[in-house]
């Protein structure tokens, strides 16, 4: 588990190293989120300062890599887990600290040294491009996507058992197919964005708009498609916990890889076909960029714009929707952390089960089951578990919780920590349930007071 | 043919679309029978609100300077750059433009100048 984490911290702090690294070479006249003419670009000054930001990248991610192995002796997966959310945190913020010390350097030398001075309220359009027409694929490209991913609603609306996990069953589901029209919007989007005007070349203009449609385009078609086959998939292997676990790994792999490998193609085809612009009238659109990261414009209607650093898209905050998602985004990163702490508070609190005349209650941080004794069938205590999966519920070192199949019984309500046998196997008219308390000899006087009678 | 559009200017964003076809077509950067983008297609790459595109297109419209129709859109006008002499509009505003310069110590001679420096620029 801790190794699978870790796994997956890397895979949060590679592709921010190499996209910011990827800014000190020049691409749409854009250094560092800096627009400069082509003079400029060959001066010294400005090489000093991207090399200095390289340097003290670098820096910051060696120490950023190297803290998660020091994680490693924390024995609670909750106590490791919630350490590695702080430290995704500060994954996603501290590589842009140099970055923004090195993006003020270049705006302070651009003030200086580059005449005429940054251009305020400006926005170019391309006439002639703009009155081309749009090529986009036929919406029967998104057809088969949306069915698979309807098909597992459908089928779980008209065939499963209304229990506890259905609802979340169909939240998984549901989650899926708003995710295949999301993808179906964004390729909508990526061919209404503006042209990516750098100078008065239309040519140029054209081949810098296509080269990002082109790629995007393509790849919002392939999530659509993924996720379409991702949601088929999950349907169909529902009752295997690893086939789930490998299937999702191998989505969300694919999802990151298809996205770098974009954007690093789109950005190639920038810096090849920019590499001579910025000679005579360029565009530059500095002011509406803070720290070249946030764009800020009140005088654009649009509420995404093609990203100048990272990937993608970002949003234009200040768009009333903009600062919404703003909100809601920083809340999320912040509220990680308490995910954390839940976290903790589910692994250390312990188990209780209680006998009373007439029932039977397990507790952990609530009530999580109350059998009157009349409606216990049979009653057994098994010394070990068997081979379970989960089928809906929590499943963690110290607690598992829900639907599990266990080998040899079916399917069973689980209650119980995994690490303290025995186990008292109860079957009720409707369900078979398997609980457990921290005390072994509790578990016994419970299973010897229910089979006296 | 790059659109400027300037949101810190005091020019309302319609008449600044509609100015700057105008000097388009002037110039030559717009040919007559050189297809407009549409006015959804414009207000998205300009990241104004369509009536904005609309009231500039009108007014382009009424002055004869481009025409529309649903099937292609709109169009520089075939008689745009056609020889129609001056209207009593446009006859009036450079009467104001002239006193304004006179007004302002501009001799006949500077004035004509001026306006000979002007026209020749739209033929470049």
């Amino acid at each position: 588990m801790k190794y699978f984490l870790l796994a997956v911290l890397y895979l949060c702090l590679i592709p921010v190293y190499f996209m910011l690294r990827n800014e000190t070479k020049p691409k749409k006249n854009i250094i560092l989120g800096v627009t400069l003419p082509f003079e400029a670009r060959q001066d010294a000054a400005v090489q000093a300062i991207c090399d200095q930001f390289l340097r003290q990248l670098n820096l910051v991610v060696l120490i950023l890599a190297l803290l998660p192995l020091a994680l490693l002796p924390i024995k609670r997966t909750s106590v490791f887990l919630t350490v590695c959310l702080v430290w995704i945190i500060a994954a996603v913020i501290v590589p842009y600290i140099p970055y923004v010390q090195c993006h003020k350097r270049l705006r302070a030398y651009k003030q200086q040294a580059c005449a005429p001075a940054e251009r305020k309220g400006e926005t170019l359009v391309d006439l002639r491009l703009a009155a081309l027409p749009k090529k986009v694929v036929s919406p029967l490209w998104f057809l088969p996507p949306l069915v698979m991913a309807l098909v597992p609603i459908l089928h779980t609306l008209a065939t499963a058992q209304r229990d506890a996990s259905f609802p979340w069953m169909l939240f998984g589901y549901g989650i899926n197919f708003l995710m295949v029209l999301l993808f179906t919007g964004l390729y909508r989007l990526i061919n209404r964005q503006r042209a990516e005007v750098v100078d008065e070349n239309t040519a140029l203009t054209a081949a810098l708009t296509h080269v990002r449609r082109y790629q995007w385009g393509r790849a919002w078609i392939a999530f659509t498609w993924l996720t379409g086959l991702f949601s088929l998939g999950f349907w169909l292997l529902l009752d295997s916990s690893i086939g789930i676990l490998l299937l999702s790994l191998g989505y969300v792999g694919i999802l990151v890889i298809v996205c770098i490998r974009t954007e690093f193609a789109a950005r190639r085809a920038q810096e090849s076909l920019t590499a001579e612009s910025g000679q005579g009238f360029f565009a530059d659109d500095d002011c509406y960029w803070i720290y070249g990261l946030i764009y800020y414009n009140p005088n654009d209607k649009h509420l995404s714009v093609n990203n100048r650093v990272g990937m993608g898209m970002t949003f234009n905050f200040a768009h009333w929707a903009g600062k919404l998602i703003l909100g809601i985004s920083v809340l999320l990163l912040l509220a990680m952390p308490f995910f954390g702490v839940w976290m903790i508070r589910l692994e250390t609190t312990p188990i209780t089960l209680t006998l009373n005349e007439n029932e039977l209650v397990a507790t952990h941080t609530k009530e999580l089951c109350r059998l009157e004794r009349a409606e216990i069938r049979s009653a057994a205590l098994l010394e070990a578990l068997p081979d379970v999966v989960k089928l809906s519920g929590t499943g963690i070192d110290t607690f598992l919780q829900g639907k599990f199949r266990l080998e040899g019984y079916g399917v069973c309500e689980l209650c119980l920590n995994p690490e303290a046998p025995p186990f008292l196997l109860l079957e009720t008219a409707e369900k078979t349930w398997l609980l457990g308390t921290e005390s072994e000899a509790e578990a016994r006087a419970i299973y010897a007071e229910l089979t006296e009678n | 043919m790059l659109l400027q559009l300037d949101f810190s200017s005091d020019v309302p964003i319609y008449l600044q679309i509609r100015n700057q076809i105008v000097l388009g077509i002037a110039n030559g950067k717009l040919a007559p029978g050189e297809r407009l983008p549409t006015i959804r297609t414009l207000a998205d790459e300009a990241g104004v609100n369509m009536m904005t595109v609309s009231k500039a297109y009108q007014l382009l419209k009424q002055e004869g300077y481009i025409s529309t129709d649903r099937r292609s859109g709109a169009v520089v006008s075939e008689t745009a750059g056609a020889k129609q002499g001056i209207p009593s509009a446009m006859r009036d505003s450079l009467r104001l433009i002239v006193s304004e310069a006179k007004l302002r110590g501009v001799s006949y001679e500077e004035f004509a100048a001026l306006c000979r420096t002007l026209y020749s620029e739209t033929e470049e």
